[in-house]
């Protein structure tokens, strides 16, 4: 390639927008990333905090995608998942056993006999 | 709950297109496309979505014109191409909801519904445009259509 031709081809670093939901056992998380192929994706976990980082290859140049995620303190680490869609992420976060609500049973004293 | 490290970016979206589109791809297509699709950062603003997804852009080389678009999460079910007198209209739909039983706690992505024509310029051919969409990412491209012969027409005399 010609430095000409990289000269028109214009760099953009992209922050992608997200989406994060909740419920009672899990979080979720949704990230746009159009063009990206898992093979273009990196995703790192440290310290509770998510960095994402993609770079891909398009017709107006080299595109890349980076956001950082500090997560909740209730995420499990060793249960994260994430699979990618359409150009969608979706990032899957079980909370810890320890944090997630529960029923506390609520007995009667034993009676004496 | 969920927090940006980087406290620069609570627009965050917004602050990446920018970066990206400052340099208007545009400028570097013809006149002639940049009236064929010069209303496109006006049509951008579907509801609040004013830099994000359903970035198109245009361009054209020797071979080709080429319309990309971001269509991350769009099934190539929901998007429609024709064509017409020399036009083609391109049109996409997203719709987002909550997933059943969550709360939400960010939502920073948009659901779009958007309608898109651009003129094929003269010796492109709508004959042969192919679509596809992957990853999110939708293409276009218009081959240039064969050249004309040069024709003579004989003129007759009364």
């Amino acid at each position: 390639m010609s430095e000409e031709k990289k000269l028109e081809r214009p760099h953009a670093r992209l922050i992608p927008s997200a989406d994060f939901f909740e419920n009672d056992d899990e979080f979720l998380m949704f990230v746009d990333l159009p063009g990206v192929s898992p093979d273009d994706l990196e995703l790192n976990y440290e310290d509770a905090v998510l960095r994402l980082s993609a770079k891909t290859e398009r017709a107006e140049g080299t595109v890349v995608f980076d956001r950082t995620f500090q997560l909740p303190d209730s995420v499990d680490p060793e249960a994260l998942a994430a699979d990618l869609e359409a150009g969608v992420l979706k990032v899957s976060m079980k909370k810890k056993e320890a944090m997630r609500p529960r029923k506390i049973p609520v007995g009667t004293p034993a009676t004496a006999s | 709950m969920f927090a940006l490290l980087n406290p620069t970016l609570s627009h965050p979206v917004r602050n990446g297109r920018r970066a990206r589109v400052e340099p208007n791809p545009l400028s570097l297509l013809s006149q002639e496309m940049e009236r064929l699709f010069g209303d496109f950062n006006s049509g951008m603003a579907i509801g609040n979505t004013p830099y994000h997804e359903a970035v198109f852009s245009l361009r054209k080389s020797e071979d080709a014109v080429t319309v990309t678009a971001e269509l991350p999460g769009v099934a190539a079910d929901d998007v429609e191409v024709t064509t017409e007198n020399g036009q083609v209209t391109i049109v996409a739909k997203r719709k987002l909801s909550v997933p059943d039983g969550f709360e939400a706690h960010r939502t920073e992505r948009r659901g779009f519904q958007l309608s898109r024509t651009f003129a094929v310029p003269r010796d492109y051919s709508t004959e042969n445009i192919t679509a596809h969409l992957k990853d999110g990412l939708f293409t276009l491209t218009v081959p240039r259509g064969e050249k004309p012969e040069p024709k003579k027409i004989t003129v007759s005399a009364k």
